[in-house]
């Protein structure tokens, strides 16, 4: 089989400088964090020649150019793009296999018809060049030969015909190390050979006996003996249905029949790949080449198809469409792996299930955001001590309060505040505004608060109790100095407010209820 | 009546961030009159407290929080500060200090080292003279019973942070003293001694629970209220609680213990029959003594003085500690170890008569009264060093002897530095760890960090982090990090010493430490020894085994031929590798200026190149005075017979000392006191009041104000560090010894030195440079030839001729044979395996065999392949790995153990002289093929490089290019900035001058390069030559 093989050095880099032209011919790096060291993994040709290497520390590299980029390297991106590329590939060949990070592998098989191999892996880098890459290509028969014709040579074009191992002999020792990995090619080294040519020089029974069988691998590969077959990157493969009916539907009852069918099909490929869904969207096709569409986020992933009919029957209830419907389609927009469940005794998955309908339905009624959960925040600062997370049905309930539980002792929360009127207030109030709100305030002389103004309103200060002192993160651009009150105003009740040690200002914090 | 303040300090090891010192000032600022310390389960801080609470008139109350296990609870580690199960014990008396000594021992000992705990049981059986409280309500039953064992003296802790949660504490705190029926005693639970020190308890609490300060929550305390608080600020705390506040001034009133009571005894030896008394023992030892030192006859004022100093021993009632010391002595020598006594110690005849030191101060003029003074009434330090080898030995043999409940080493407080304090704050601040690591070597090169070196560092000079990573690492430098051991420290008592102070277990195997660093035993005149180890001693040691196992004289320090001319002119044209004290780059530069010519010289020249000498400008004038440029002239004959000796300069602290006596009216003590005060860490602050008192006394006694005023200019330098005579006498002896041995044994000399690796200034391959140039043949590694230590091979070890050139030293004297050890990667076990295989049944013929025959694991042969040690038994080093990695399984028995695979032969590609040198390098640290400059030759001749060598014929103010390895590199303190390196090539050491400017300029050549080529005037004082850089750069090198 003819394969070729596509180097595009330094590609992490291409593709940044290509989404950053400012980046043009300035020193750029990319760095990977390896044991907490921000470390070089790829250097652009202006770092380089100010004596940037990979494998430094950003830091070492920051000093000797002073001016230097530093990005984060995502590997999972870069292979998405190889990816994307080999994809974009395939207007030429019938397969391609990524080799992260700067290689694709691509199936040179319909290169006769595009008037021979050197001609089609021109093509080929044109096409790469139109996406944006530079790179260089080999055509052979022998994947280590190929690919190490590529890495370590500068021809733009270059085809080897069957068993071109001696083409390898002037190759560096180095052209092994990916096949090998370090530990296979040290010991070469240490003998002092430093070219593949010399490596195939040597006995082979000899090399067999102290080696082994990486020594044996070493040799083959270096004559260009190289048996691995190539195998081509599966599609990533949608997860869609799509069903024409038979005649246009104006009402919901034929269209489920069809939704059903859809839906049963999904949920069939999803549980084979033991895959569920996520999100998903439920595509309408109406007459006059009108759509509509409704998306489902799922309160919990699933591939039960009863369960996802259901709450698409009722999404579909509340949707007004002017046409009638022609065709439908489901497309799985994001699932992820469904390992099972395992029920326990008193389990009720039915009344999850019930729930789950209410839940979906007020998320796609009240939009993503409106519904998530509370996880809380190990900080001193109110407005920080919680987070949104996304709202989650969980199989058993929390067993532990985490922090709050250990850090509090059980009796405080029962212990009630005996005295006046505020101090009969729990420490923390029951809702917490989403940031402080400034609360005009007036003082006596000395300093006493009298009243606060809140919705335009003077209100009397009625009870005060405090102050709580809250204060840190003076490690942050934003650090805080809080005075805490328990304060009962007139005609509003109690309220948590603070006054900022910055400015004097008071700010509501929150409502006790 | 007041409040009582309780606090912890910095010294429980980054749980507090007070200075104990600060918090004592904080706590006479807020008026109050006691201060209660109360670290965690120790007693960490409260010495330097107590030393600052008597400067301040702060009654400091010694107590400690202790932490509560039992009921399943488990020993907590020490970062685990916030345990909620504790009790705070207070020292009432004398015995309940005791009781609080051997409750700690107890706690800390039973857990391995950083944790602690103690059952209620323990605390309630040593309850008197003790007060307890639990400082945050705990559960009623886990504390009944210890309440009920402090009849009257338990406490229930009422705590108000302006916290949440603060009046359910209080409610429970209520409830708990009502149903113990125990009173409240209000407190702050202080950490810091300002608010202002907030940030810094932040940060010591991030590092301590090792999480960056930002994911530290709440395990930062909200607010910063943990402070110290006056009683007014306590009152107006616990407004329903006034009896709370007031009964701290209750339990203080009844703490009356002081540190300034303990009694300290030291350990009585057992005395020999008819023996009643341990004066009595040690007249008999001495008498005996002076026969062994002066065999001829004892001289008159050697028995005066002698006299003089048994009967102030008698009257100071040390006796015991100088038959200790005698007696460890006695066991080194028993044992062969080396050992010589240093420092003040050699001030003393009976030192000298026991052989605890080696210098006889009379015939060297000693002052006495520098060891041992009957008005400062503190004990002698008796310094000994030991061979650095073999003083775990004598530890073992003071613990086994004493007992572990009487023998502790002295701890050593670790302190944040510079370089540690960044590293622990920028990885707190959440810097990255490459971040951290180049802002501490930016912050380690000085004092006076910018945006520009900041910028050069490669670190953001206005990023938030950096900038406050610099200012927080400026406030924790100087706080206690972790308790080490003290390097050679013992503290020895009569009595048990667990209730005298707090021990706990060493990180070390055997060994229990106490909870106090010197300092603080000295401020309680609690005696130490120090048994120390030097590597120099090793060296001696080994150079004298060499020479008597290869045929030479059987000598020791005492039968070295003393006055030797050769060993002085030697020293004077700086040939000082390796020597003990004058081998450093600023030694051998003061060596051909200073030109020792007799031992005395030798003792000025090691105490001449010290800080204080060079602060105090004493350097120049007295080389100017022994070249003759100045004249010498003396104010009074009385300070003629103290000055001659220095030419008029006083370089060393007994002649402040004397001078201080002398010319100002001083008593012994007084100049002492003196001779402290200039040695203290704090020397600006106490000095002023010495200074007025020494110039008025001069002026009152005739002396010149001028020359008074400039003489005590001249201590103000000791506050620098400075030696005491007795000190340098005791190091010039070993100084003199190893240069003996280095001008007539240059073999065995170097041969000890490479042994006795790490030690000195110079890498291995400087060492054994310098011994090929004294002509001594120096052989390969070889597996059928070396052991692990060097060798000597061939020629008796006879002396050096004493007419030879410095070229011939080591001509037709042995060889020697570089030790295994020196091969990296090869583990000494191995070693023996060959040595043992090689001593039963002979040479190895070939590598399978010494294989077979060692059964050293493969990794280990390729080792000593690359290493060059196989070529007795193979052609070349690749040869050599190839007929390795023919070799069957090596690592496990098996049918094919060691056999060749395979046999064909191959041509391998042959290394160059490059990459032999480079391998060298990597795998025994030194070739002996060619120095790699040699190599770069060709490359320094085209660029008009000159050698070494060459440079030192070299003309005053000549531009001259010099290119070498750099083998030191040194930026003292006291050079203003300026930067030394030592450039070795082919032909010998060429020393390069850099300004500070240029250094930032060349920062990066400087400190990251190990080739590099130089160019500047060159200067040139007598014979000693400098090149001034004007400019520097990297040497490129190219392996073939």
């Amino acid at each position: 089989m003819r394969l070729g093989y596509l180097h595009f050095p330094r590609l992490p880099v291409q593709r940044r400088v290509r989404e950053t032209p400012s980046l043009t011919g300035r020193p750029v790096v990319l760095w990977a964090d390896e044991r907490g060291v921000q470390r070089v993994a790829f250097a652009s040709s202006a770092a380089l020649k100010a004596g940037v290497r990979p494998g430094q520390s950003v830091a070492a590299a920051g000093a000797l150019v002073p001016d230097l980029h530093r990005l984060p390297y995502f590997p999972a991106e870069e292979a998405q793009a190889l990816a994307s590329l080999g994809e974009a590939l395939m207007v030429l060949t019938p397969g391609f296999q990524i080799d992260p990070p700067e290689g694709v592998w691509v199936d040179a098989s319909a290169a006769p018809l595009k008037g021979g191999e050197a001609p089609w892996l021109h093509a080929v880098l044109a096409l790469c060049l139109q996406q944006g890459w530079v790179g260089r290509g080999v055509i052979g028969s022998e994947r280590f030969t190929v690919q190490a014709l590529a890495r370590f040579t500068t021809d733009a074009v270059s085809v080897v015909p069957a068993r071109g191992g001696s083409r390898l002999s002037a190759l560096p020792l180095q052209a092994l190390t990916r096949a090998l990995g370090p530990g296979g090619v040290e010991p070469l080294a240490g003998l002092g050979l430093t070219t593949l040519g010399e490596v195939a020089a040597l006995p082979a029974g000899a090399v067999s006996a102290r080696f082994g069988h990486e020594g044996t691998m070493a040799a083959q590969l270096a004559r260009g003996a190289d048996d691995s077959i190539f195998t081509p990157d599966e599609l990533p493969e949608v997860l869609h249905e799509a069903i024409a009916l038979d005649w246009p539907a104006e009402a919901l009852e034929p269209l489920l029949f069809a939704l059903k069918t859809a839906v049963d099909r999904l949920c069939g490929r999803m549980q084979g790949r033991k895959l569920a869904a996520v999100r998903l969207t439920v595509r309408l096709d109406l007459e006059r080449v009108e759509t509509a569409e409704v998306s489902l986020i799922l309160a919990r992933p699933s591939a039960q198809s009863k369960l996802l009919v259901e709450l698409i029957r009722h999404r579909l209830t509340d949707l007004t469409v002017r046409r009638p419907i022609c065709a439908l389609a489901v497309t799985i927009d994001e699932a992820c792996s469904d390992d099972g469940r395992q029920l326990n005794l008193g389990d009720a998955p039915n009344g999850e299930a019930a729930l789950e309908v209410v839940l979906s339905r007020l998320q796609s009624a009240l939009g993503e955001d409106a519904l998530f959960g509370v996880e809380l925040v190990d900080t001193h600062r109110p407005e920080a001590a919680w987070k949104e997370k996304r709202f989650a049905l969980s199989s058993a309930p929390e067993r532990s309060l985490g922090w709050w539980e250990s850090a509090m002792p059980k009796a405080e929360a029962v212990v009630p505040v005996k005295g006046r009127e505020a101090e009969q207030l729990l420490e923390r109030p029951a809702r917490l505004l989403r940031a402080p709100a400034p609360l005009p305030a007036e003082l006596t002389p000395e300093g006493a608060l009298v009243s606060l103004s809140l919705l335009g309103r003077k209100r009397r200060v009625t009870a005060m109790f405090g102050p709580e002192r809250l204060a840190g993160e003076w490690w942050t651009e934003h650090p805080y100095a809080r005075d805490y009150y328990r304060v009962v105003l007139e005609g509003v009740g109690p309220l948590w407010v603070f006054r900022d040690g910055r400015d004097g200002r008071f700010y509501a914090q929150g409502v006790f209820d | 009546m007041g409040g009582l303040e309780l606090t912890h300090t910095n010294h429980g090891f980054l749980t507090g961030a007070a200075e104990p010192e600060v918090a004592v000032a904080r706590a006479a600022e807020l008026g109050h009159s006691a201060l209660a310390v109360i670290d965690d389960d120790g007693l960490y801080g409260v010495i330097k407290a107590h030393l600052a609470g008597k400067e301040r008139h702060v009654r400091v109350i010694t107590g400690s929080t202790m932490t509560l296990i039992g009921d399943g609870a488990l020993p907590v580690p020490e970062r685990a500060a916030d345990h909620p199960h504790r009790v705070i014990l207070f020292a009432e008396t004398a015995t309940g200090y005791a009781n609080l000594c051997e409750l700690i021992c107890k706690s800390r000992l039973a857990h391995p080292k950083g944790e602690a705990g103690l059952d209620w049981q323990s605390i309630a059986e040593r309850s008197e003279g003790l007060s307890a409280m639990v400082p945050y309500p705990d559960e009623a039953s886990r504390v009944a019973k210890l309440a009920e064992a402090f009849p009257q003296r338990f406490y229930v802790g009422a705590i108000r942070a302006f916290c949440a949660g603060d009046e359910d504490r209080l409610h429970r705190a209520r409830s708990l003293a009502n149903e113990l029926n125990v009173p409240l005693l209000a407190h702050t639970d202080a950490h810091t001694a300002t608010r202002s020190q907030q940030p810094l308890q932040d940060v010591v609490t991030a590092i301590r629970h090792r999480t960056l300060i930002a994911a530290a929550g709440r395990k930062l305390f909200p607010n910063a209220e943990r402070t110290l608080k006056s009683t007014a600020e306590l009152l107006q705390l616990f407004p329903d609680l006034p009896e709370a506040v007031h009964r701290g001034a209750e339990l203080s009133a009844r703490c009356v213990f002081s540190l300034d009571e303990l009694k300290y005894e030291f350990s009585r030896e057992e005395l020999p029959q008819g023996i009643d008394h341990p004066q009595q023992y040690l007249k008999l030892l001495v008498e005996q003594g002076l026969v062994f030192r002066y065999p001829r006859g004892i001289p008159d004022d050697v028995r005066r003085q002698i006299h003089r100093e048994l009967e102030l021993i008698e009257k100071l009632d040390f006796p015991g500690y100088f038959l200790a010391l005698w007696d460890i002595v006695r066991f080194a020598r028993e044992k062969g170890i080396l050992c010589q006594g240093r420092g003040s110690a050699a001030n003393s005849a009976v030192c000298y008569a026991l052989q605890i030191t080696s210098i006889d101060p009379v015939r060297m003029g000693l002052l006495f009264e520098r060891f041992l003074s009957q008005e400062r009434r503190e004990p002698p330090d008796i310094d000994v060093d030991f061979e650095h080898a073999r003083r775990e030995e004598v530890i073992q043999y003071v613990y086994g002897k004493h007992g572990r409940h009487r023998a502790a080493m002295v701890s050593e407080i670790i302190s944040y530095r510079g370089r540690s304090a960044v590293r622990d704050v920028g990885k707190a601040l959440g810097l990255s760890l490459d971040q951290v690591d180049r802002l501490a070597k930016a912050l380690d090169l000085g004092d006076e960090v910018g945006p520009f070196q900041l910028r050069n560092a490669g670190v953001n000079p206005s990023d938030l982090k950096v900038r406050q990573t610099v200012a927080m690492s400026q406030q924790l430098a100087g706080a206690p990090r972790h308790l080490s051991i003290h390097v050679g420290g013992f503290v020895i008592t009569h009595s048990r010493l667990t209730a005298l102070v707090p021990l706990e277990n060493g990180r070390m195997k055997d060994r229990t430490v106490c909870q106090w660093d010197k300092d603080d035993l000295s401020a309680l005149n609690i005696l130490k020894v120090d048994l120390l180890g030097l590597g120099m001693l090793n060296v001696v040691a080994r150079c004298f085994n060499f020479v008597r196992s290869h045929g030479g004289q059987a000598l020791t320090m005492a039968t070295v031929p003393p006055e030797d001319d050769q060993v002085y002119e030697m020293l004077c044209e700086a040939d000082a590798i390796g020597v003990f004290q004058v081998e450093s780059r600023a030694q051998m530069n003061m060596l051909p200026r200073l030109k020792p010519r007799c031992f005395y010289d030798l003792v000025i020249e090691i105490a001449i190149i010290r800080p204080g000498p060079i602060v105090g400008e004493m350097v120049h004038p007295f080389l100017r005075r022994r070249d003759g440029t100045e004249a010498v002239t003396y104010p009074s004959e009385d300070v003629r017979e103290i000055l001659q000796r220095t030419l008029g300069v006083p370089l060393f602290q007994e002649q402040a000392m004397k001078l201080a006596m002398v010319m100002a009216g001083f008593s012994p003590g007084d100049a002492d006191g003196l001779r402290r005060a200039l040695s203290n860490k704090r020397a600006e602050m106490l000095l002023p009041q010495y200074r007025e008192r020494f110039i008025e006394g001069c002026v009152s006694r005739g002396y010149d104000r001028v020359f008074a005023t400039k003489c005590f200019k001249q201590f103000d330098g000791f506050a620098h560090y400075g030696f005491p005579e007795s000190h340098s006498a005791s190091f010039a002896l070993i100084a003199y010894v190893s240069s003996w041995q280095k001008r007539y044994h240059p073999a065995a000399f170097c041969a000890a030195l490479l042994d006795s690796q790490p030690m000195g200034f110079y890498a291995v391959h400087t060492l054994v440079d310098d011994a090929r140039r004294h002509g001594v043949e120096v052989r390969p590694v070889d597996a059928n030839a070396s052991d692990w230590n060097c060798t000597l091979e061939g020629p008796p070890a006879l002396e050096a001729p004493a007419d030879a050139p410095p070229a011939q030293w080591g001509k037709n004297g042995p060889v020697l044979r570089l030790g295994m050890q020196l091969v990296r990667g090869l583990r000494e076990d191995s070693c023996r395996r060959v040595m043992e295989a090689r001593s039963r049944g002979g040479a190895f013929s070939s590598i399978g065999e010494l294989a077979r025959r060692s059964r050293i694991p493969r990794y280990e042969l390729t080792r000593l392949a690359l290493a060059g040690a196989l070529g007795s038994l193979s052609n070349s080093r690749r040869e050599a790995l190839w007929e390795i990695h023919a070799l069957g399984p090596l690592e496990e028995d098996d049918l094919f153990f060691g056999l060749p695979m395979d046999t064909q032969d191959v041509p391998l590609p042959k290394m160059g002289s490059r990459e032999r040198v480079s391998t060298d390098y990597e795998t025994i640290g030194l070739s002996l093929e060619y120095h790699p400059v040699q190599l770069l030759r060709p490359q320094l001749d085209k660029e008009g490089a000159l050698t070494a060598a060459r440079l030192q014929q070299g003309k005053n103010g000549q531009w001259v290019k010099v290119g070498g390895l750099v083998i030191v590199r040194q930026r003292p303190p006291t050079a203003k900035g300026f930067t030394f390196l030592s450039v070795e090539d082919e032909t010998g050491i060429a020393n390069f001058v850099i300004t500070p400017q240029l250094f930032d300029q060349f920062r990066r050549e400087l400190t990251g390069t190990a080739l590099v080529l130089g160019e500047g005037r060159l200067e040139r004082q007598g014979k000693v030559v400098n090149l001034k850089i004007e400019h520097i750069r990297r040497l490129q090198v190219d392996l073939d």
